[in-house]
């Protein structure tokens, strides 16, 4: 009788979590929430509100981080940063999502365990622009992801259709600061080699004239204005993934079930009446 | 008798519980073979349209199946005449992917037509190494 229930359990466990497994959306909680990133409380320019090269300074000062950054625990997990962009007198003056210029180049790089990385949005034209990520091999940088998106809007989410990376363009207000935010899958970043959770290595930089690469272009800011800034994630990249939990929940169950059962005894596989 | 059914019960009870455990296990097993394993493998290039209401999105995985690094270019263009986007790619290793998506607005009326192409090396020559062109419909219209 026991064990009739105990098969009967385990076979709605099963089921259950299977089915769980295969409704699961697969962006679930991608997009994660940021906070201020220690030690990016520095920037190398400053530019004037009513400066036409507004659009490129970073907003850090003495008690404000320029940058911030966050992850996610959902699956699949992902990283995000977001760096600052000052406040402006007019739209032509701070940054603007339309009012973007051709080379106009926003870059964090990071590294982990030892892999650098290089997340770059570049614009096209208003409201057009390429994220791209960028793994170093070799002493050089190697394209890997890129997302195109021909008509951004303020405040909207894009990312590539598998969620390897993602970005937010923010407009900059009179009162509160523009942004610019790359979220980036965990599961990718560690297909790239990186292991552990240690974000090393971080910084951002503004540049005009940009061609798409790391590094092109004319340096407008830069955040922290030296030096660099660094980050533990709550867990290792990648996190365990949560399919492969729930496909062991119902063996841990079985398992629970036949130990605690009057008059089983489970070792492993070895089941005796 | 009655001992003997109840034995044989048991008995496929048991046989129960062990097959939903391998199937749970091959389960585990095939979910990280699937995440170990990528699609692209047999493949140098994989391109394609998904249509998704307003903003459909066009993607190309690019495989570097040679034994050196390489650069490539790539071109999308509108109407054969408007240059959508166009970049290059830099420092692709042997084996390893590049990832493109290029999200796009519906045309409001008629269709238009979206051409990709991918060179190879840093310059958009006469000879594309691939060349796909798609029709997008307006939603009235499709």
């Amino acid at each position: 009788m026991q064990h009739k229930r105990a098969a009967i359990h385990a076979l709605a466990l099963s089921i259950i979590m299977l089915l769980l497994y295969c409704k699961l959306p697969y962006a679930f909680g991608w997009n994660p929430a940021t906070t201020d990133l220690a030690g990016t409380e520095s920037s190398l320019n400053t530019y004037a509100d009513n400066n036409v090269n507004n659009r490129f300074d970073i907003y850090a000062g003495s008690s404000i981080c320029g940058m911030q950054a966050g992850e996610d625990s959902a699956s699949p997990d992902s990283i995000a940063f977001l760096m600052k962009l000052d406040v402006g007198q007019t739209r032509s003056t701070r940054f603007t999502v339309s009012r973007m210029s051709s080379g106009d180049q926003y870059e964090v790089y990071f590294s982990i365990g030892g892999r650098e990385f290089c997340i770059l949005f570049r614009a096209t034209e208003g409201s057009r622009g390429t994220c791209t990520l960028f793994n170093r091999t070799g002493g050089s940088w190697s394209s890997r992801v890129s997302l195109t998106v021909n008509s951004i809007v303020s405040g909207t989410l894009y990312s590539t259709t598998d969620y390897k990376i993602g970005f937010i363009l923010t407009d900059a207000t009179r009162t509160s600061y523009g942004s610019i935010k790359f979220i980036i899958s965990k599961q990718y970043l560690y297909d790239l080699g990186a292991r552990g959770n240690l974000v090393a290595g971080i910084y951002a930089t503004a540049r005009s004239g940009g061609t798409g690469t790391p590094g092109t272009g004319v340096l407008m800011d830069r955040c922290p204005a030296s030096s660099y800034a660094s980050w533990v994630l709550q867990g290792d990249i990648p996190d365990l993934p949560a399919g492969i939990l729930l496909l062991a929940f119902p063996l841990i169950a079985i398992y629970v079930y036949l130990k605690r059962s009057k008059g089983m005894k489970a070792y492993g596989l070895k089941i005796s009446c | 008798m009655a001992s003997k059914s109840a034995a044989e019960g048991s008995r496929r009870i048991k046989g129960l519980i062990f097959l939903v455990i391998a199937a749970l296990v091959i389960s585990i097993g095939y979910s990280i073979y699937r995440q170990a394993s990528r699609s692209m493998e047999a493949k140098a290039i994989e391109a394609g349209l998904i249509e998704s209401g307003d903003t459909p999105t066009i993607y190309f995985n690019l495989k570097n199946a040679g034994v050196a690094t390489v650069n490539y270019t790539y071109l999308v263009k509108l109407n054969a005449t408007e240059t959508l986007d166009s970049g290059l790619i830099v420092n692709i290793p042997p084996g390893q992917i590049f990832h493109y998506t290029l999200v796009l607005s519906r045309p409001e009326e008629g269709a238009v037509s979206v051409k990709l192409e991918i060179y190879l090396g840093e310059k958009a020559n006469f000879s594309p190494m691939y060349s796909q062109t798609w029709i997008i419909k307006a939603v009235k219209d499709k």
